[in-house]
């Protein structure tokens, strides 16, 4: 915790430094080309984005975009953990699972996408499930690992005392000793669910975040393009802060275990 | 209660396969019986203390608990560990607590309270609500050890407890057992391979041989207790026993290395 603020109190002005270069760059790009569609003016993208909000668009896209975003999360999340510990507690099926899992974490998204389309359709399922595919992996493999890596000795512990069910120490040693694993795999799936909503919402059919996009793309009206794009990342970023925030709060007894 | 002593009887504990840990070991403790085992490293006693608990199986011959077989972990024993097996995301008393929590027959509020008296023995009052982490080895042992009296057993089974604790403060934490020791009046199996602190706490020494694991002597420890109120170590018979024990453990350690050059 301290380190981590001091840290960022080092690297805060530096980040300022960096996105007032992207700026002036970005604005010698307009002068040089004088092409609004190409390069619009910072001043048309915040004017695009005082539109967009005060026009209550952003504001009715993020809502039907989040709505997209938690529901496959949740659906992959819930799936995934569930999957995890079944792999991570019995070696055999953990053993048999693998590699088909690897498998399918290793195709690209995009190159499932029209299969996914045809099983699923385009409509709220078809793009759910979209997310839930970009999201189930980073949270299944991380349960996976943490439930494996349990810590024998503390088994052991459970056993001596008389814990010597399978649940009971499931609940008492497993469980709490792969919380840092589950939080991992909670932030890192949340952010590629980020990506998984954008895709969804473009490929399959249009809505949310991603319709304001190609909606706009396709008038040419770049700065309006810029303005629905932002909202994305700072998504991704706000959420995964939040995930690794509350991540240090359940595991703080792992952190100051570790530093020092 | 007919059976007060326990009778460990059991022939031929093998581990990977071929290994033989343990081979026709006898070794009887009484009730209130302070006995430690030491021998040299890879001679199975940290594995014999293992199958007292219950943690593991053995393959032949017998272990009895006043009388009965031991199938698995009991209420009758409870084990103090040497890396100390703390719940890293439970509070002292959490962790304290823990053999009572998991038993339907004790209260919350009992199991507490208990908790609370066995860290008042051990010296970590106000410390309850700390996490392990926050706490030095020493102090994250005398939890396991207060853990071990909560359990409230009969049997107190200790592999290697004060192993990982620097030298100064092992020393404190051995007279300290033999205070709890001497109020409770637990039958203790203590395994070690200190012979200092063999022969300072033990009323009896059971010395291994090494390989296939044996009782190769057992000696009586007769210093008279309490053995903090004087200085233990000056006292002519300990350095009697000492050196017979250390006879019985030199003798195994010299022998090993001739025998692997052989072949």
């Amino acid at each position: 915790m301290k380190r981590g603020s001091l840290l960022s109190g080092k690297i805060w002005p530096l980040h300022v430094l960096f996105a007032a270069g992207v700026v002036v760059i970005w604005q010698l790009l307009v002068l040089h080309a004088g092409n609004e569609v190409l390069f619009p003016n910072l001043d048309s993208v915040g004017a695009a984005l005082w539109d967009l909000t005060s026009s209550g668009k952003l504001h009715s896209a993020m809502l039907e975009s989040l709505r997209l975003l938690f529901t496959g999360f949740t659906f992959a999340f819930v799936g995934a953990f569930f999957l995890g510990v079944i792999m991570g507690s019995s070696k055999a099926i953990g053993m048999a699972l693998l590699p088909l899992m690897s498998f399918i974490y290793c195709v690209p998204l995009i190159a499932l996408l029209p299969l996914l389309l045809m099983w699923f359709g385009f409509g709220f399922t078809g793009r759910m499930v979209v997310v839930a595919y970009s999201s189930f992996f980073p949270v299944l493999l991380n349960v996976y690992a943490g439930v494996r890596e349990t810590p024998s000795d503390l088994v052991e512990v459970a056993q001596s005392i008389g814990l010597t069910g399978r649940l009971a120490q499931f609940r008492h040693v497993v469980l709490p000793s792969s919380v840092p694993f589950v939080m991992a795999g909670f932030r890192l799936g949340i952010g590629r669910a980020v990506v998984g909503m954008a895709i969804a919402e473009v490929f399959l059919r249009l809505g949310g975040i991603g319709a304001l996009i190609v909606e706009n793309g396709a008038r040419f009206r770049t700065a309006y393009v810029i303005a629905a794009i932002v909202p994305l990342p700072l998504l991704g970023i706000a959420l995964t802060k939040a995930a690794a925030r509350f991540e240090q709060r359940v595991q703080y007894w792992r952190y100051t275990a570790v530093s020092e | 209660m007919v059976g007060l002593s326990k009778t460990f009887r059991w022939k031929k504990k093998g581990v990977d396969q071929e290994l033989l840990a343990i081979d026709s070991l006898d070794l009887s403790i009484s009730k209130g019986d302070f006995v430690t085992v030491i021998g040299p490293s890879g001679c199975g006693k940290t594995t014999l203390l293992r199958i007292v608990a219950g943690l593991i199986g053995y393959d032949s011959g017998e272990v009895r608990i006043n009388g009965e077989v031991v199938t698995g972990p009991g209420q009758d024993r409870a084990v103090v560990f040497q890396s100390f097996g703390l719940f890293p995301w439970k509070t002292v008393l959490a962790n304290t607590m823990l053999p009572l929590t998991v038993r339907s027959d004790v209260s919350s509020e009992e199991a507490e309270d208990s908790a609370r008296l066995n860290l008042k023995k051990v010296g970590l009052s106000g410390f309850e609500d700390a996490h392990p982490h926050q706490l030095s080895g020493g102090m994250q042992q005398r939890v396991g050890l207060a853990r071990a009296l909560t359990a409230d057993p009969d049997i107190l089974l200790m592999d290697e407890p004060f192993g990982s604790i620097d030298a100064q403060t092992r020393l404190v934490m051995q007279e300290e057992l033999l205070r709890i020791w001497s109020e409770t009046r637990k039958t203790v199996m203590f395994v070690t391979h200190d012979l200092d602190e063999a022969v300072m706490l033990a009323d009896r020494v059971a010395v291994l041989s090494p390989g296939p694991g044996k009782v190769q002597d057992e000696l009586i420890v007769d210093l008279p207790r309490p053995r903090w109120e004087y200085d233990l170590r000056a006292h002519p018979r300990f350095a009697e026993i000492r050196a017979t024990v250390w006879d019985l453990i030199r003798q195994d350690t010299v022998s090993l290395p001739p025998s692997a050059e052989d072949t």
